[in-house]
């Protein structure tokens, strides 16, 4: 087989030592991954996370890197994502990320209403078929036309496994030593779910755990306001109204100030 | 593999793989998102039949196949990816090398995309045939003719390039 010439050859040397990523980028795109993971059905580059949009992405770059405190910019969404990853770091078998609707992900009309990015994630990984399998349900390319013309978006076909719960909630010591970010959001994104499975008690004892474990963590606000709205669901109406008082006063200008004004200790 | 291990392993091959085959800077974050998000839906089917590194690469050119599709629809097709990744001072050297990767970005540019991808693993990732085939579910075969094609084609194109033409 014929050989790159010198001059070639040396061109690819030099550039190959050039092709780093920016030190930030692996957080950076982590942080949107979580939010992706979390963010749930029609989730992607072009939904909550994508990262052309996000400002909030850098800054939970920098919150992912140990940083500064940014916690305003994501609500619980990012923790569910968290969950996810914490879970997967686990080994546990965390439930995939739901697909997006058929009808978005194979019809090209829906391409004015949906960013076309939201279609990235259906494309059919590279997998050897099995021996005794005629074809592989996921990959939908016909063979005669592999990578000799440009593959379409590949609708999904296959029955879709619907979301389970997150694992994550019986893999969480009940008092780490450490929090890392990961397991900070771990524990939240726990609480959020339990919270949104009103299993408000599992909820609170979740964001006790959080509380006590990691005291300096970025998501304080998120993890205050968590409580808030365990509170109203368990019927603890003063306790709300006493702690989202507090919030106010630490938080004037949270992001979190409308979920906790709708709820029962919202100011009249 | 879990998840986490797969990112932390495979995150900076995806990222130079989808820059090589034309994703722009400013959606490059998307493309490796993208690529991982693939990947975690599909991690329960892969079989360990190539390594987790080739099953990324090739998930990751059909993510970047996808943008060109797209940044084509949209008329700027021509738009050069990303030329200096980081545009910080540095040593000589350092920066001799960046211009070489602007100048392989735009060699790059001006192959068949199907010659190209076979290249940028070959000549680029290092990869050897059998896990090319395995990364774009290509005969073998074909994976030589193709790099054969596109060695021929980049030593061409870099000629055309030090003579001021495109």
């Amino acid at each position: 087989m014929s050989e790159l010439s010198k001059e070639a050859q040396a061109l690819i040397d030099a550039a190959r030592t050039a092709e780093v990523p920016p030190p930030e980028a692996k957080a950076r795109v982590q942080a949107l991954l979580m939010t992706s993971l979390a963010s749930g059905p029609a989730a992607g580059a072009s939904g909550a996370a994508k990262a052309s949009t996000a400002a909030k992405g850098a800054a939970v770059a920098a919150k992912l890197g140990g940083g500064k405190v940014v916690g305003a910019l994501l609500a619980m969404s990012l923790a569910g994502g968290a969950a996810v990853w914490q879970a997967q770091r686990s080994g546990q078998p965390a439930a995939p990320p739901p697909a997006p609707s058929p009808a978005i992900a194979a019809s090209p009309t829906a391409a004015p209403t949906a960013p076309p990015i939201a279609q990235a994630p259906e494309i059919a990984a590279p997998l050897a078929p099995a021996p005794a399998a005629p074809a592989r349900p996921t990959d939908l390319r016909p063979a005669g036309r592999r990578r000799s013309q440009a593959p379409e978006p590949s609708p999904e076909t296959e029955p879709t496994p619907a979301p389970e719960p997150l694992p994550a909630v019986e893999t969480i010591p009940s008092a780490p030593v450490t929090c890392a970010p990961t397991e900070d959001l771990a524990l939240l994104g726990a609480a959020q779910r339990e919270l949104q499975g009103n299993r408000a008690a599992r909820a609170l004892e979740l964001l006790d755990q959080h509380a006590a474990a990691c005291p300096k963590s970025n998501f304080l606000e998120e993890e205050r306001a968590a409580r808030i709205l365990s509170l109203c669901a368990l019927g603890r109406i003063e306790d709300a109204a006493e702690q989202a008082a507090r919030f106010r006063a630490d938080f004037p200008k949270s992001p979190q100030r409308d979920r906790i004004q709708a709820s029962c200790a919202g100011e009249h | 593999m879990t998840f986490e291990t797969l990112y932390d392993e495979c995150f900076e091959v995806v990222w130079r793989n989808l820059r090589r085959m034309g994703v722009p800077e400013a959606t490059l974050d998307d493309a490796v998102q993208d690529t991982f998000l693939v990947a975690h839906r599909r991690l329960g089917e892969f079989e360990g039949r190539s390594s987790p590194r080739t099953w990324m690469v090739g998930i990751a050119l059909k993510v970047a196949a996808d943008h060109r599709r797209r940044q084509r629809r949209k008329g700027n097709a021509e738009e050069i990816p990303a030329t200096l990744v980081d545009s910080r001072p540095g040593p000589h050297e350092a920066s001799e090398n960046r211009e070489a990767m602007r100048i392989l970005d735009g060699v790059l540019q001006q192959l068949d995309e199907a010659r190209r991808e076979v290249f940028v693993l070959a000549e680029l990732e290092q990869m050897t045939a059998p896990e090319i085939s395995q990364a774009l579910d290509l005969n073998v075969n074909t994976v030589y003719s193709r790099l054969r094609a596109a060695r021929a084609d980049f030593d061409q194109a870099l000629a055309r390039h030090k003579r001021g033409e495109r």
